[in-house]
This record gives C-alpha cells, structure tokens and sequence, in this order.
C-alpha cells in the first residue's frame, strides 16, 4: 500500500512541478470509499479487487494572468460594425473573448468575422503579447487576413504571415510582430524548435478546429503550450464540430474547451442571414444497359460466391449486392487472424480479394456509370489474364470467374456502349447535362458551377460528357489533388520483365538495347497522346487527370474558375473544405458520402453570397447512406446542444473585476489595410500582406541581418516553465535535509512530509490490506549520522542492563524486565512497547523497535516523563547503568538525550525487512482464548520439529504400539469399558468446607488428592484387564 | 501447598503422555477403520488429531467441571453434559438415546462421567 501511495504522490509532485509554474490551479478531491470485498476462508482478501473507489472532483482556478495587459482598453472592448450586426455573431464574440469556444456554425455565417472581432480585442487589451490565427490552408490563411485588416484594422505593420517553413529570418519576425496568420504545421515546428515562446501567446485562433484529433498540430501545439501557458485564448472556429459525440469530445479535450456555441441552419437567428440553398434530392435509376451489365457479372460471380458462402466467410447475399468494403475488411481480418492454417488462409483470403474487386465493379456500374467501370474492369482483368497466362498465378477461383464465357460477353457489350457516341455511362450523366442547361438559362453568366465526385476517373468522364454538350456557355474543369494517377497495368510491360532471360553477354546487351528503344518510342508515344490530347478542348483536364495537378496548377484552375475563364469546376474531395468563391449558385453532388462532414462542407460551397441550388443525383443505395449520415449529424447536434460534454474550465484572462462594456464602432481603415478589401484572390492578398509585412523589415534590417546570419545561426533555445531549477541537481540534495539548531533539536530543511498520522494511516491500511508490504519510508539521514560504532555500544549495553533487570531486579517490579524474556507474551495489558522476539535478538533488531515510527512515538510519550527520578548508576560509569527500576527506562539521561535527539516519530528506520504487524495493529492487542492459544502453541511446536516434539511424538506412539501389542486385535470403541456410570447415591456434593474456601485452587487440591488413586489405576491400566 | 502442587505436578508429568498415547491408541484405530482401503496417515497426522483431540477433552472437562461446581456437586452428571451440548441438539439427543440404553443394561438411574480430564 505505502510504496503505491508515494508512488502516485510523486506524481503528483510532478504534476504540480509543472502546473505550479502555469496560472492554472488544479484542485483535486478525491474521495476515497471502501468497498466490500471478497476473501477466503481465511480471512485474506481474493487478489486483483479494488478495495475502494474513488470519487474526483476536480477544481480549476486560474491565478492572474502574466500577460501585460492595457488597463485603459480594458474597460470597453470594440464590436466592429462594418457589416451588419448579426445577434449570433455578437453572442458568440462575446462569450468567445472570456471563454475558449468552439464556435459551430454553418459555413458561409463569417466565423471569420467572429475570429477577427476577438482577435482584435485582445490586441487591443494586451501591451506585447502575441495573437496567433491558424488555418489549414493557404485561401482559410487568406481570407482571415483579409478580415482581420479589412475589417478591424490591425495595423499591417503588426502582422505577420508564415505559411511555410522556407521564410528564413522568423525569429526576428516572431520577435518583432504581435499578430499571426499561419499553418499550424509552422507554429507546431517554431514552438518546437523555441523560435516562438509559449508565454507570449495570448490568443489562438484554429480554422477548421475539427481537424484536431489524434496528432494533428493543433493537438500538438495545445499540449506544447499547455506546459508553459495556460493563460491564453482559445478559439476553435468550425462548421462541423465532428461526426460523432465521441469526436466531439475529443476535440473538446484536446483544445481545453470549455465551451461550445453551436448553431444550425434552422436555428432562426441564423437562418435569417444565410442565404437560401434549395436542396434536390434526385433518385437516378439504372439504365436498363447497367442493370444488365450487372446481371451478367453476377452471373459470372456466383459460383464464387457460393464457395465463399460455403465456407463461411462471406454472407449470403444477391450476388449484385456484393459490398467491395465487406469483403476487404473480412479479408483483413482473416489475414490478422494467426489461429488459421496458412493453406486455407490464402485461399479464403483470394476468394474474397476477388469478391471485394468484383463488390468494386458493381459500385462503380451503379454509381458511375459504365466508364469507370470497364476501365477498372479492364485493368483487372488484363492483369489478371495475363498473369496467369504466364502461369505466375495459379488462383483457380479467379481464372473461373475472369475466363467465364459471360464476361466476354459484358466485355463486348460494353466496348459497344462505349463507342456508341450517344450512350452516356450512367443516367446521372444525363441529369448533369439537364440540370447544366437550365442552369444556363435561369443564371447570369457570372456563375459558377461545382461538380462533386469521388473518383477521378469519373470527374474526368462528366468533365468530357460536359464537353461533348458543345455549348461554349459551359466551359468544364477538373480540379484535383497532386498526387499522380494509378498507371492501369501494362501487360506488355509484365510479360517482357518475366520473360526467360539469356545469360550470355550479347543477350544482355540486346536486351538492353531494346529497353532502351522500347523507352524511346513509349515517350515518343506519350508525347504523341499529351499533343493529342492538347488539342482537344478538355486536354488540361485529362492531362491533370494523369498526372495529379500540383499547387501551381491548382491555384491556376482556381484563378480560371473565379475570373469566367472556367465556369464549371469538377472537384474530388480536395474542392469540398474552405474554397469561398461567392458566385457559385449551383452544386452538384455526382455521388453521395457516408460522412457528415463531407457532405456539409460539399454543401457549403454555395449560398456564400447569394442564393444556392444543390443537386443531390443519388442511385441504388446511395439515397439510404445519406440520408442516414445526415439524419446522424442532426441527431449529434441536439446532443451538443444539450449540454451532454465534459468542459474544461478556461482562464478568463481579464481580471474578473473588469467587465469590459461593449463598444460598437464603426471602424475606419488605414489605406493600405483598405486596399486589401478590393483584392479578392487569396494568393494576391498574401502576396500583398507579405509586401507589407516585410516592408520595413526588409530595408531597416536586410543588411543586418545578411551580415549577421551566418554568424548566429538562430541558436536553439528551450523554454522552461517558471521557477525550474536548471543544471545537474544531484539526488542527494532531493531527500530530506536536516539541520541542527543550537538547542540539538532537529530542523528539516525542506520537504517536510505532510504531516500525516502515520501510526492511524498506516494502521487504517493493515486494517483494508493484508500486511505484506512495510510502510518503510526511507530515511537516510538518520540512520547515517548516528556512528555506527557507538550506536552499536549502545545496543550491546541496553542489551546486557536488559539482561540484568530481568536477573537482578526482583523487589521493584521491573518495568523492562519482562521485554527480553516474554517470548510470547502478548503487550496487551502493558503499556511499554515490548516486542515479541526472543531472547536473541540482535542489535539491529533493537535499533529497529526504538527507530519504528509508531513504537517511538508510544516510548517516547511513554518513557519521557518516566526519565529524571533516579539517578543512581552502578556498573557502567556515569553514562550507563546495570540497575534500572520501574520509574526509569533504560536509559540514563544523556542516552535519553542522545535518543531523543536523533529518533523522531516520523523518520524512524526500519531495518527488518517484514516489520512485525500483530503488536501494532488494533487485532492484534486482542488474546486468543486459552484454548485457540493452546493448540497455536501445539501446532507451532509440531511445526518447529523440534527434537523434543519428535521425542513426545514417538512417545505417545510407543505408548500407542504398546497397547495393541498387548493382544488387542479388536476395536477399542468397541470395548466395554468399566461403566464410568456412577450411581445417584455416589454423587458427591461439594462438602460445605471446601465451598468456603471458594477458590480455584482450593477447590481443586481436595479433587485432585481423592482422585488420585483412581486415577492412578487408570494411568497403570492398558485396557489388557478389560 | 508447594509440596503438593510438586508433587501434582510430577503427577501430571507421567499422567499426560500416558493419556495421550492412549487417546492416540484409540484415534489411530478409529482412522484406520474409517480410511477408505488404500490410503495411508503418517504419524504427524495421528498426532496432530491426538494434539487437537487432547485440548478439546480438557476443555470439555474443565467446562463439565466448573458446570457441576456450579451446581454443587463434586461429581459430573448427565445434565452438566447435557448444559455442555446445549448448542448441538442432535448430538444431545443421540447422547440420550445411547444413555438411556446404557441405563437399561447396568440399571442406574443417574450418570456421570469419571473425571478423567480433571486435571491440566
């Protein structure tokens, strides 16, 4: 119990070593309650219970913040009025600059105004410490920059941007600027690396705050800045908290929210200001095409999925509702699982690998159309063909599904749909094209299109299918992430690298002769298609479907889209977070996602500005997904809202006697923060924030610092909460110290222990736990200072006076006497701490009995008073004496002194490694009866095996041996022994003398003595006269 | 009275052992007889039960002892055992009916046990 107990109080101490040196005080009760527990029959408690539980209850107070602060902006803080004031936006502010919020709002709302508003207050309110903005993405960085000067008007010299780690001199901008918009990846790495001091920070500000799970950096920097700073803002802007409560929660305890202010759609003071958006749900069937299509792999794929029933790892199911997500997890799990036999492990787990391609195919034949699905169809099966026609695959399964007669079949079919210039792919094509042409007619041409699709593949395909409109009004383009496309596989390519290869010389150069003209042609034919496809009127888009499109290419697109030159933007996922173009009036979600979030923020690329139009084109079980998902956030929202999350308190930062009053202010704008108003694309109003940022920096340090770079390159610094010693502390300087006053009393130093009861703890945990451990606290000190040598003089003393005493000492009762010679007798009735060794005990054991924190503290209470009566001293000089009576202890007054000195209640040592509990604990002060006691001590001695034992033993079996010897061989239960009945008449009543005497003894000596001889005859009697 | 408490003493000294190999006499036949065939006791163990069986005997008689004090009497009765047993009806109750054939057979009417653990 004591080692767990020191154990969790040293991390406590740690704990408060670093939170000490934040203004955060964390109060902690916790109330322990005992629990009943299960023991066994003899009494010990069963392993691995909890002999308790605890009930926590945490306080947070905040100390004063140590941020300089502005005490004559303190009494007002400034609503800027700029735009039109919107009442949710003013609560949130308001709440926002004494609470760390998360502030879940729709998309489109202005959280950026929000952000701005509290950003600037606390700019206002503090003298030098930083405000910190932090966004994924270069456009959220941007538009943030552009409310924050457009709107309040910090002035531009005090801000600074950092969007990449390339900017050289940081420090100096981390130095000399106050206000921030950056990457959470830059701010992570400069608190890191010590460039940015965590103490500086006052306020930080997060975009798209439901990224903060797991190790994002927002996570990380929170938890870095925890450590040194609890004194700052938090404020978490997002539009949709997370997708389930547990997220939420997450979030929460990541950033030390301690508030969210969440606001949907249909909440009225928002829906005033959000402009409409008109959600069309459209159920797109199937093309009778498709669904024939899909008839004829199920056809194809039944047999397999008989097998895979069959055996058990797949469930049965119509084969064209094979799900591709089922059958990779079941085959991930199968491959997981060690307890199977490899043989049959890979079997099942190709069976379904196949299942999970084909549960693809299906997916893409019903939600994208034929197109992307003969290209993935294709693929697998040429490289499945060829694979196995080079016998590098002998997968049975497979080879009878793709060598199926019928695929032939769907192969053809489908090379026929798709030259067939008027077949579209999927039915959604067709919606897309319906809805693109009445969206011409009902819009100006100042309005912009965004497509939405998962695949690449299709994003091209509805890009082409655009385009193949011929209508100039629409000019498509596919906006996608950077990585490179998937290279179909390259039969050709397969089967020349497995070929049987020639080990002579010249076959080796011809082969790579041939390589490399094989090379040489596949640019030439690269070069030939990129040409080709040049010349076509969606060639960038098929060219960026290849290739990926990098940053460049996508701001480039990006550019295009806002300024007319591009008018519909087919997106993947990249598109779906944080684009703000106003003028989009009309989204079109070519498939639908299980996630909440995605479909959100797809959904809140329209009505920015104004009016919006969604069209949802949803088939087979697409509808189902999302309306489940969107009926799951609805639900997560009321749960939000009702208040069901576990808050962490956050510091106010403003002294809790100022309430600052509400300003609302028009706030007019310097010229060149004006100018930022009228530049809308985001790359320009980076480029132009950066300008003026490094404005003065450039020409007032350029040289400086050129000079001087090379010379102190930045030095890495670490910060330290407050009030850490630094440098080598040894351990020795950590225990206990103790000093010496002039008196000879002890002084502890420092780290005094709490000054705990340790006889009652202690005893409390014997009482709640079996004895095992010691409740040893180490205690160095002591015991060191004492000289060994005389402490060992000491003992020998005290032990041959003890001898003495108990020897010499008869007319006084000894009070010490009985302590080296009552073996076991229990300290019941006496008051002295006698201990239960025998007579050999040795030094240490001694030094352990007056060194043991409880014992000491009864002899000292018990023997201080006893000390100054006599004084006489008979064999050992003037310092030890051999007599000793009931009123003196064992020591003379300078031992006593010396004792008194160097042994304290509560740093006693204890040397014996299993300290004796039954003395100490409140059991143990109880007697047996004088029966139990008996047999303990007969069972102790059989135990012991003690030559006598063994002798009595053999005795009484001699004894035994005798009387069956002696021609017994029948039962003696059986044998009638003399009738021990005794007439009425022969009752013997106590005789009116011997009722006098009334004593034990009295009583018994008459018995016994009249007894005597019969007894004597039984004694003598070996049942041989029975 | 020192005299005599040596003398009981020396007395108690040869009178333990004896009663006690008998005790292990009879105990050890008693095991024998109950042990299914096939298992075997060691010695430690007959003593052991002797150990046990020894104090319980004196305890029992000391109790019967003081019990017939209490009632006057110097010698034990059937009722003293009875008081004794006062806890444990069937035994009693089996004591009685054993009792009552025992006194049919030697036609006494009133019982007592001889004190043979009388002393400790």
């Amino acid at each position: 119990m004591s080692p767990g107990v020191s154990d969790s109080s040293s991390d406590d101490e740690l704990e408060s070593f670093l939170e000490n040196n934040v203004n955060r005080n964390v109060e902690r009760i916790i109330t322990r309650k005992s629990l009943p527990q299960q023991r066994d029959l003899f009494g010990k408690a069963l392993p691995n219970q909890t002999p308790y539980y605890e009930e926590v209850q945490t306080n947070i107070t905040y100390g004063p913040t140590h941020h300089e602060l502005n005490m004559d902006s303190l009494g007002t803080y400034i609503y800027p009025t700029n735009y039109e004031v919107r009442e949710y936006q003013f609560d949130i502010a308001k709440t926002a600059l004494y609470e760390n919020v998360i502030c879940a709002i729709p998309t489109g709302t202005g959280k950026t105004f929000i952000a701005s508003t509290v950003m600037y207050n606390y700019y206002r309110w503090t003298k030098n410490a930083k405000i910190i903005f932090t966004a994924p993405t270069r456009p959220l960085v941007a538009q943030q920059i552009k409310a924050c000067l457009g709107v309040t008007g910090i002035p531009h010299n005090d801000t600074a941007i950092l969007l990449d780690k390339s900017r050289k001199n940081r420090v100096e901008i981390w130095a000399s600027k106050r206000v921030f918009f950056a990457t959470p990846q830059v701010v992570e790495n400069d608190l890191k690396r010590g460039v940015l001091n965590p103490k500086d920070v006052v306020c930080l500000v997060i975009d798209e705050a439901h990224r903060a799970r797991g190790s994002y950096s927002y996570v990380e920097i929170t938890k870095f800045m925890d450590r040194f700073n609890t004194s700052y803002r938090l404020l978490a802007l997002t539009a949709t908290p997370a997708a389930d409560l547990d997220g939420v929660q997450e979030v929460v305890e990541n950033l030390n929210i301690s508030r969210i202010e969440l606001r949907t759609e249909d909440d009225a003071d928002v829906s005033r200001y959000m402009k409409r958006r008109d959600k069309e749900e459209i159920e797109v069937g199937l093309l009778p095409e498709i669904e024939d299509l899909i008839e004829q792999i199920g056809l194809a794929v039944t047999p397999v999925l008989k097998e895979a029933v069959e055996l058990g790892i797949y469930d049965d199911c119509h084969p064209s509702q094979i799900n591709a997500f089922v059958a990779l997890q079941k085959s991930q799990k199968l491959v997981a699982n060690p307890s199977i036999p490899e043989g049959i492990k890979w079997r099942n787990f190709f069976i379904l690998q196949l299942l999970s391609h084909v549960g693809h195919m299906l997916k893409r034949l019903k939600i994208y159309g034929v197109q992307s699905f003969y290209k993935y169809f294709e693929n697998k099966h040429k490289e499945f063909t060829t694979k196995y026609g080079l016998g590098k695959s002998t997968n049975k399964t497979a080879a009878s599904f793709f060598y199926n007669p019928i695929l032939k079949n769907v192969m053809k079919t489908c090379e026929h749909l798709l030259a067939d210039q008027n077949f579209l792919g999927h039915d959604k094509l067709r919606h897309v094209r319906e809805e693109l042409k009445d969206f011409i007619q009902e819009y100006q041409p100042s309005s912009r299109v965004i497509i939405f699709t998962e695949l690449r593949e299709s994003a091209l395909e509805i890009v082409k299918n655009i385009d193949s409109m011929q209508m100039s009004d629409l000019r498509p383009h596919i906006f996608i992430g950077q990585a490179r496309g998937k290279e179909g596989f390259d039969d050709e390519e397969y089967k020349r690298k497995n070929k049987p290869k020639g080990r002579k010389k010249a076959d080796r150069l011809q082969r790579l002769k041939e390589e490399k003209a094989r090379e040489e042609e596949k640019k030439k034919e690269k070069d030939q298609k990129r040409l080709q496809r040049m010349s076509s009127r969606t060639g960038t888009s098929e060219e960026a479907q290849i290739t990926g499109m990098n940053q460049r290419q996508q701001k480039d697109v990006l550019h295009k889209f806002k300024t007319g030159l591009y008018n519909v933007l087919v997106c993947t996922s990249i598109g779906e977070e944080g684009l703000d173009i106003g003028e989009v009036d009309l989204i079109i979600c070519y498939d639908a996602t299980g996630s909440p979030i995605k479909n959100i923020q797809r959904m809140g690329r329209t009505g920015r500005k104004r009016d919006g139009k969604i069209v949802l084109l949803l088939s087979g079980s697409e509808s189902k997904k999302f309306a489940q998902a969107m009926e799951d956030y609805a639900e997560l929202q009321r749960i939000v809202g009702r208040n069901c999350l576990e808050f962490r308190e956050s510091d106010r930062i403003i002294p809790s006697n100022i309430n600052p009053i509400c300003e609302k202010k028009f706030i007019s704008i310097g010229e060149e923060e004006d100018e930022l108003n009228n530049i809308e694309d985001s790359d320009d109003v980076i480029k132009f924030a950066t300008q003026s940022m490094m404005g003065k920096l450039d020409i007032q340090k350029n040289k400086k610092t050129r000079k001087t770079k090379a010379a102190k390159a930045a030095e890495k610094r670490f910060f330290m909460p407050d009030n850490v010693q630094t440098g080598i502390v040894p351990a020795r300087s950590m225990v206990n110290k103790f000093a010496y006053d002039p008196s000879g009393k002890k002084l502890k130093l420092e780290k005094l222990d709490p000054p705990v009861d340790l006889k009652h703890q202690v005893l409390d945990d014997i009482v709640l736990e079996s004895p095992i451990s010691s409740p040893i606290k180490p205690e160095s000190e002591v015991s060191s200072q004492l000289d060994s040598v005389e402490m060992s003089s000491i003992l020998a003393r005290h032990k041959v006076a003890a001898g003495k005493t108990a020897t010499a000492d008869t007319e006084d009762t000894p009070l010490f006497s009985d302590l080296p010679l009552s073996a076991l007798k229990r300290p019941a009735s006496s008051t002295t701490p006698a201990n239960s060794s025998d007579e050999a005990i040795p030094p240490c054991k001694h030094a352990k009995i007056h060194g043991h924190p409880w014992n000491s503290l009864e002899y000292n209470e018990a023997s201080i008073p006893l000390t100054a009566k006599s004084q006489e001293s008979v064999g050992f000089g003037d310092v030890y004496k051999s007599t000793f009576r009931a009123q003196d202890g064992l020591l003379s007054t300078q031992e006593r002194q010396y004792f008194e000195d160097h042994y304290s209640a509560l740093c006693g040592v204890c040397i014996e490694p299993v300290p004796d509990f039954r003395h100490n604990v409140k059991t143990g002060l109880l007697p047996h009866s004088a029966k139990s006691e008996r047999l303990i001590t007969a069972f102790k001695n059989m135990d012991d095996n003690t030559r006598e034992g063994i002798m009595t033993m053999s005795k009484h079996k001699a004894i035994a041996n005798r009387l069956e010897s002696s021609g017994l061989d029948h039962d003696p239960v059986q044998l009638s022994l003399p009738s021990p009945v005794v007439n009425n008449a022969d009752i013997r009543h106590i005789t009116s003398g011997a009722h006098n005497k009334s004593s034990y003894e009295g009583f018994e000596a008459p018995l016994f003595t009249s007894n005597r001889a019969e007894i004597s005859d039984f004694i003598d009697s070996d049942f041989s006269d029975i | 009275m020192n005299q005599r408490e040596k003398s009981s003493d020396e007395f108690r000294q040869k009178l333990i052992p004896q009663l006690k190999g008998k005790l292990w006499f009879c105990l050890e036949h008693q095991v024998k007889n109950e042990l299914p065939p096939g298992v075997n006791y060691s010695p430690k163990f007959i003593n052991a039960l002797v150990e046990l069986t020894f104090t319980q005997l004196v305890e029992l008689g000391g109790d019967l002892e003081a019990f017939a004090r209490h009632a006057g009497r110097e010698t034990i009765v059937v009722e003293d055992l009875m008081l004794m047993l006062r806890k444990s009806p069937e035994l009693q109750s089996l004591l009685r009916q054993k009792l009552e054939k025992e006194v049919g057979a030697s036609g006494a009417s009133g019982a007592s046990t001889t004190a043979r653990s009388s002393k400790r």
